[in-house]
């Protein structure tokens, strides 16, 4: 079990938003469909996103050859650690069992 | 503090919430996977021994690949693991599939019939839209529950 540890990257609502759909998904999940789901701007969702990746928590991929080059986000393992930790935190700061969400 | 922290499990959960609601499979997905696996029974009962079958299996191992392509620029989701998809209705339809491809397979080796082929051929079409409709309400349903 992770051991609960307060993240200043994660803490960020966009950014906790951002690690909880990928969490969720446990897979790939296209630019367009975090915005859609987070219901912001592109440039908000940019600029969250290249925090998250120089934190090294996701990795962005552009696959090319296939039409239109589409963004797709993906929680690395350190990302999943991070989140991990930090909803134990917040699951131990509000008295309830720090498992992992 | 102590609001804080719940003010970010709620947006946890809301976040999952909206997710739930977005991951509607396209309707033509499952239907477009119950021809190709009725197809692939089709060419069990029907094709095992002929020079066709391996054809007709690597058409449908393609209409796969291409079906998925489509379902992960439709949807903008694709989940490269089990950790968040619900394993137990996969492993049903595993299950499923293989005792109706095996249905198939016993009329093909053991009789000379050909109309349990197509009417296995129908059940398996229905049932893998069935099971993909379940898969995706258990989906919504854990990710709402486990927010």
């Amino acid at each position: 079990m992770t051991d609960p540890a307060f993240d200043e990257v994660v803490h960020a609502p966009q950014r906790l938003r951002i690690m909880a759909l990928l969490v969720a998904v446990a897979g790939q999940v296209e630019f367009g469909a975090v915005r859609d789901v987070l219901d912001v701007a592109d440039s908000v969702l940019s600029k969250h996103l290249k925090v998250l990746h120089d934190a090294g928590y996701i990795e962005l991929r552009k696959p090319t050859g296939q039409g239109r080059v589409r963004t797709w986000v993906q929680l690395t393992a350190a990302g999943r650690e991070a989140y991990t930790a930090h909803v134990a935190a917040l699951r131990e700061i509000v008295g309830r069992t720090p498992d992992a969400v | 503090m102590e609001n804080e922290a719940e003010e970010q499990l709620a947006l946890i959960a809301e976040t999952r919430a909206r997710l739930a609601d977005r991951l509607v499979t396209p309707w033509w997905y499952h239907l477009s996977l119950g021809a190709l696996m009725g197809v692939l029974v089709l060419a069990i009962g029907l094709g095992i021994g002929n020079g066709w079958f391996a054809v007709v299996v690597a058409v449908v191992v393609f209409g796969e690949g291409v079906l998925v392509g489509a379902y992960r620029r439709t949807m903008g989701v694709w989940t490269a693991t089990w950790d968040g998809f619900p394993r137990g209705t996969v492993w049903v339809a595993f299950g499923v599939a293989l005792v109706l491809f095996g249905a198939s397979a016993a009329v093909r080796l053991w009789t000379a019939l050909v109309w349990p082929v197509w009417v296995i051929a129908a059940v398996t079409a229905v049932a893998f839209v069935v099971l993909g409709r379940w898969t995706d309400a258990v989906w919504r349903r854990r990710l709402r529950a486990d927010a």
